[in-house]
């Protein structure tokens, strides 16, 4: 199911590209979001059964009453980051090729769902073959062009594109945990390409994303400095997308609109 | 198979580990560390590190190519993890470590991984982990990185009672830390936090198990310890899964891969449910002094051989393991001895372990003794001397349970002349096994022949004897186990995918450095590596080592291997010690003079009384006292064998730099060096040079590294120029093949003379031995008047025949047709057979000898006369001996090719006998007008203890067989210790006594008089109250240098 979009504009930089797409209020966008994002989200958050890692520690003779309370602790749902994630990893589904490994109940964005390193892990589509995908997603109200999540020093998205694309440790990490994850999947195939192009390209072959989800008016100011920017510093094979999402209605009913289409 | 990764990697691999070599090369050769590209090396170590994760091992299933697919790749991540940099943060390197320390395990480097980690200890640059952090998580992961990285290591017990120090302090603190800790986060961040504390607790008592595991083979009454480790694994898994701890799920799971390597890995492991002997070895090796030398793993060859392949359970009656230095054989020996004498223990058998030199029978029984005395197995050891002596034939005939031996050591040639001797009756229990270390030595040209022919008796006669050969790797194992055991045989052959630790192989020469002063040329030395069929590793460019201008200011000056050879071991000394070998005594002598520094150095206490020592023997002017104070040793056939000893246990210690030795201590080193440098490649005997075997090429260069802290060892070749460079290339590049018959070279090198074997002793005696294995076999048969018809099944025994016949028919059609008419010879009436396996002569020499004895008969036989000067008995006995073809070349060479002067070597005799000092020896007999004193020191040295006494007393204990049949058995029994007089160099039966028991010579005779040793006390007896005598008693036989002798003894006997 496409997202239903129109482009507010467009521009390259090198081999990075940057597009602003106004979303396009109505039935279609209310599937979309109830359809594709949601189901990349777990409802069952905060719900888990997390005792049952209790058993067995007694053999460790360590105590548990601490851990036992922790785990047995409410939680209050904190959703906005989860939403804007899951909105990204769906548009990025149905307009960049990308497959996520995430197929089962067990790896939807949980409680835990966050991974240290990057927002968003999947493998692009190349032909036969595949390539790394990361992506961060910033979610900003700000009345300003471009907001500051996109140029803040650290934690800001430039930062952290320019990390994932230096920092060989975290995505070594990344690629180990994968592993396991996508050992006898339909995935695997995928991963191994991926990580084949990765660690023998130097590691630049890899599709990089900065997805920046705006309740404001569109304006090529928000992705220009920053694209410009990563046009100077990244180099081929390596790909960069930032993309602006721009919502017709505030990012804080993102949340809603996922699970009820905003009627809630 | 092939893997996904792996495959695509593999040019970058390759590239990446040529890279890490010579930043290892360079970083313990130089303090220079050279640029170096270090993202390719992180990227390749992380495909490989996910390529193991990725390659799963079921271990219920044997999939051998994915094994090895996991080691190399595992192996190579850790090769390449070491040499990067320590990330800067305390907690990045404890991970880092711990990550290669891992993948060091799975890869079969887990040795060089804990040498690694201990270095790291050493240089102080093992990370400061927060133990101690109030910060709860901080904590429990520091806890985590430092038990499992103590694993790796095994720094004796300490690490291990740190283990569980640890682990018990987590258990302790856990109450003060914990909740505070959890409760500074969100709730969220604290259930992930929580579930982390879970996958560490379980890590940490995963770690617990593994220690006690590693020490007491059982963990609360459970000996299937990888069950208990799993399920701590499977629940610390469960608890990252759901927490999505990206970095601690891949890091558990290669913890889980490396936990059940190290159970694997175990001693407890590859020896369960042997027997209850074997367990208490490991007991012991695991527990001993809680020290440093306490033996927990171990090596990956040893656990292919014993748990992997199987070599205690199996009952193969003969057995082959063949692997390369440094692997470990000897404790693959020990297990397989206590195996055999467990099946024999109602009968009380016993284990013959045949060593091939002198030397390494006494280092052989030293060890045996150290390791297997708490077991309360009782190891002798017979002198290298031809004949049983009293003493001997007293050991041997022990009836005492407790007193009886249990292992006996000796070199072949003795052990055949016991066997033909009747000695396993006598003794009167089973021979069960046979030992063969360095079984390669089947091939050597002069003394090949008889040790196939003894294992050939051996297993014709000894119904019970299994066989165990221990080889550097050869290509024909399998044949050659099949030769001794049939089908009932195995071989367990390791070639060359596993090597102890890296090593370097390269040549170094001098290159013109352009032009200097006039018309001289300026010059430096260059180490350049060589590829060799083994992982040495390999830098593409030269590496320069400088020059010593003290020791040759031009490039001509430097274009000498022995210059060359000092100047390389000068450099190579300051990582470690280095052997330097050149060819003969005087060039080594003057090899050590070149390395000596302007300064002598404040000198160990050690190295003190061995110089007290030396001196006593030598004189204080020999150069040797001077050397050791530059911290060099020299260690050649000139020097008694003490000297020698002692040496080899200064250089062991640490207290030398350079032990400067003749190429020929290739055969004998079994201690790690850090260095080696070669002069020569070439064996000097009797005058002529050989080439240095392939096998005691790799057996030195298999000793070089694993130092201290050293990684890497460094093997260098010197070549003068160009043409020397090519052909020392070459003789790196000799490959060892097959492991042949040297039957099958004499036969092709006699060629018509086989048509007449009777004379062909004469002309060739090392077919003396062939010659005494035919009438040998005759005999034992019962002389059958068909035995020419049997010949071909006797000759079936032999290793060499079947091949010969094989590949050479027209050569084997010769040999028969030459023994058809030998074994007629054989039968004719009259032949003294007894006499053959009595003397170790062949039938020709001992006909040689009754056709030229002239006066010497029974009378002849008066030990107090025979050594009196004036007497000339002596020098009539020596002048038949002079004809004897098996003893010829060794007496001649002692009169330095001059003619046959039975005189000379009875004069020399004499003086030895009655103890003179070895100065007056070599002033009186070795020295004339243009040799200086330590040259005929050297000489005299070189002939007396490597060639006269050895063969005089063997040629003499015959003679008395030959010519003294006459004799009353109590004139006999007075003269059996005559031989033995001759081999020590002493007059009297107590000294023989001492001698047996390694007291040196000059010390034995006095020592005697002051022990009142009683006729008849035993052995164990005797060296029981050599052990309790003082300095001032050992003072009171040899004088002011007593306490030096004392030590020298302790040190010789293995108790230091």
């Amino acid at each position: 199911m496409p997202f239903p979009s129109q482009v507010a504009y467009q521009s390259a930089h090198g081999c990075v590209s940057c597009d602003g797409l106004h979303a396009q209020d109505g039935d279609e966008l209310r599937e979309f979001l109830t359809g594709p994002v949601a189901t990349r989200l777990d409802d069952t958050e905060g719900r888990e059964e997390l005792s049952s890692h209790l058993r067995g520690l007694s053999l460790t003779g360590m105590g548990q009453d601490a851990l036992a309370e922790v785990l047995a602790a409410e939680v209050p749902e904190e959703r906005d980051w989860a939403a804007g994630e899951a909105l990204a990893e769906a548009v990025l589904e149905e307009h960049h090729d990308i497959v996520f490994p995430w197929n089962t109940e067990r790896d939807k964005r949980n409680s835990f769902a966050s991974l240290p390193g990057a927002d968003i892990i999947g493998f692009q589509r190349d032909g036969d073959s595949h390539r790394l995908a990361l992506g961060e997603v910033k979610c900003s109200s700000e009345a300003q062009w471009p907001p500051q999540v996109m140029s803040g020093r650290s934690g800001g998205i430039g930062h952290q594109l320019d990390a994932l694309t230096t920092n060989l440790g975290t995505i070594c990490q990344l690629l180990k945990w994968l592993l396991h994850r996508v050992k006898r999947t339909e995935h695997e195939a995928a991963f191994n390409h991926a990580c084949t192009r990765y660690l023998n390209s130097g590691h630049r072959d890899l599709a990089l994303f900065g997805i920046l989800v705006r309740d404001q008016e569109a304006r090529e100011a928000d992705l220009r400095a920053r694209g410009r920017a990563l046009g100077d510093q990244l180099q081929a094979p390596t790909r960069c997308s930032l993309i602006a999402i721009y919502l017709p209605w505030p990012i804080s009913r993102l949340p809603e609109f996922i699970r009820h289409g905003g009627t809630a | 198979m092939s893997h996904w990764l792996l495959d695509a990697m593999a040019e970058k691999r390759a590239r990446a580990l040529r890279e890490a070599d010579r930043v290892q090369f360079f970083r313990e050769m130089s303090r220079e560390l050279p640029p170096f590209e270090q993202e390719v090396l992180h990227e390749v170590a992380a495909a490989l590190e996910i390529a193991v994760l990725d390659l799963e091992i079921n271990r219920l299933t044997d999939d051998p190519e994915r094994r090895n697919h996991v080691r190399t790749a595992a192996a190579d991540a850790f090769r390449l993890l070491r040499v990067l940099p320590l990330p800067e943060t305390v907690t990045e390197s404890g991970k880092h470590l711990l990550r290669a320390a891992s993948l060091a395990v799975l890869g079969d480097r887990g040795a060089d991984a804990a040498r690694w980690l201990r270095a790291l200890e050493n240089d102080r640059a093992w990370p400061a982990l927060p133990l101690e952090s109030d910060d709860w998580g901080e904590r429990c992961r520091a806890t985590l990185t430092d038990t499992w990285l103590r694993l790796v290591r095994k720094k004796g017990w300490d690490d291990r009672d740190a283990i569980l120090d640890r682990v018990a302090v987590l258990r302790t603190a856990q109450r003060d830390f914990e909740q505070t800790y959890l409760h500074s986060f969100d709730p969220l961040t604290a259930k992930r936090s929580a579930l982390e504390l879970i996958a560490i607790y379980h890590l940490a008592k995963a770690a617990d198990v593994l220690a006690h595991f590693i020490t007491d083979g059982v963990v609360d009454g459970n000996h299937q310890v990888q069950q208990v480790l799993d399920s701590h694994f499977d629940r610390a898994l469960a608890a990252c899964e759901t927490a999505r701890l990206v970095e601690l799920e891949p890091m558990t799971r290669l913890l889980a891969r490396a936990a059940a390597q190290m159970v694997e890995n175990s001693i407890w492991t590859v020896t369960r449910a042997v027997n209850s002997r074997v367990t208490d070895f490991v007991r012991e090796l695991v527990s001993r002094g809680r020290g440093d030398r306490a033996l927990f793993d171990v090596l990956p060859p040893q656990r292919r051989t014993l748990a992997e392949r199987g070599l205690l359970g199996s009952s193969r009656r003969a057995v082959v393991v063949s692997l390369p230095t440094s692997s470990g054989k000897t404790l693959i020996a020990q297990f397989r001895m206590l195996q055999a004498l467990n099946q024999f223990e109602d009968r009380k058998g016993w284990v013959a372990y045949l060593a091939p030199s002198r030397a390494l029978v006494n280092q052989v029984t030293r060890q045996l003794r150290r390791d297997l005395g708490p077991l309360d197995l009782v190891v002798e050891r017979v002198s290298p001397a031809m004949e049983v002596d009293g003493v001997e034939a007293g050991v041997l005939t022990e009836s005492r349970d407790e007193a009886r031996f249990r292992i006996l050591v000796a070199t072949p040639e003795k052990f055949d002349l016991m066997l033909r001797q009747g000695w396993e009756e006598k003794i009167g229990r089973p021979l069960t096994l046979v030992v063969v270390d360095e079984a390669h030595t089947i091939q050597d040209k002069e003394r090949g022949l008889r040790l196939e022919l003894l294992l050939a008796t051996i297993n014709r006669e000894c119904r019970e004897a299994q066989f165990l050969l221990l080889t550097p790797f050869i290509q024909n194992a399998r044949e050659v186990a099949r030769w001794l055991g049939g089908p009932n045989s195995d071989d367990i052959s390791l070639g060359l995918d596993w090597q102890p630790n890296d090593r370097a192989i390269g040549i170094v020469s001098p290159i013109d450095a352009g032009p200097k002063n006039g018309r001289s040329r300026d010059y430096q030395l260059n180490f350049e590596t060589v590829h060799t069929s083994r992982h040495t590793i390999v830098i593409d460019d030269a590496f320069s080592l400088g020059k010593e201008e003290h020791l040759a200011s031009t490039l001509s000056k430097a274009q000498d291997v022995g210059t060359l050879a000092a100047i390389a071991a000068r450099k190579l000394k300051a990582r470690g010690p280095v052997i330097a070998m050149h060819s003969r005594p005087d060039f080594v002598w003057k090899l050590a003079e070149n390395l000596k520094d302007e300064q002598a150095e404040a000198v160990s206490p050690d190295v003190q009384f061995v110089q007290e020592y030396v001196a006593a023997e030598m004189g204080t002017q020999f150069p040797l006292v001077d050397l050791l104070s530059h911290r060099i040793g020299v260690h050649h056939g000139g020097l008694p064998e003490e000297v020698r000893m002692l040496m080899e246990w200064l250089f062991e210690k640490g207290r030398l730099d350079v032990l400067a030795a003749t190429t020929t201590i290739a055969q004998g080193v079994n201690f790690p060096v850090s260095g080696v440098v070669m002069a020569a490649t070439q064996y000097q005997s009797l005058g002529y040079s050989v080439p240095m075997p392939a096998e005691d090429f790799w057996n030195i260069a298999g000793r070089a590294g694993r130092v201290s802290q050293g990684q890497l060892g460094v093997v260098a070749l010197v070549a003068k120029n160009e043409a020397e460079v090519v052909d020392r290339k070459q003789f790196i590049n000799r490959n060892t093949g097959d492991l042949n018959s040297a039957l099958i070279l004499l036969a092709q090198a006699a060629g018509d003379l086989m048509s007449d074997l009777g004379k062909i002793v004469y002309s060739r005696p090392e077919w003396s031995s062939f010659l005494q294995y035919l009438t040998h076999t005759y005999r034992q048969m019962g002389q059958p008047p068909n035995f020419a018809d049997q010949i071909e099944q006797v000759l079936r025994g032999t290793l060499g025949f079947e091949k010969l016949r094989a590949s050479n028919g027209q050569v084997a059609r010769q040999l028969l047709a030459g023994i058809e008419t030998y074994v007629d010879y054989l039968q004719s009436p009259g032949q003294p057979l007894k006499l053959v396996d009595s003397t170790g002569f062949s039938l020709q020499s001992i006909r040689t000898v009754l056709a030229n004895r002239g006066d010497i008969g029974p009378a002849s036989w008066d030990r107090d006369r025979l050594f009196r000067a004036g007497d000339r008995t002596l020098q009539d006995m020596m002048g038949v001996l002079l004809r004897v073809p098996e003893l010829r070349g060794n007496l001649n060479a002692v009169l330095g090719g001059g003619a046959p002067d039975g005189n000379k070597l009875a004069l020399i005799l004499k003086d030895w006998v009655n103890g003179e000092e070895l100065t007056t020896i070599a002033a009186r007999h070795f020295a004339d007008e243009s040799t200086d004193d330590i040259t005929a020191l050297t000489k005299c040295g070189q002939n007396l203890f490597g060639k006269l006494a050895q063969t005089s007393s063997w040629g003499i204990n015959a003679l008395l067989a030959i010519t003294g049949a006459e004799l009353s058995d109590a004139e006999r029994g007075r003269l059996a210790n005559l031989p033995s007089q001759v081999f020590y160099g002493v007059s009297t039966d107590e000294a023989v006594t001492l001698r047996l028991l390694g007291v040196p010579r000059r010390a034995a005779t006095r020592l005697a008089h002051r022990l009142r040793i009683r006729t008849g006390e035993s052995l164990p007896s005797i060296r029981q109250r050599l052990t309790e005598l003082a300095d001032r008693d050992w003072s009171a036989a040899v004088g002011i240098a007593g306490s030096a002798y004392r030590r020298a003894w302790r040190i010789i006997d293995g108790a230091e």
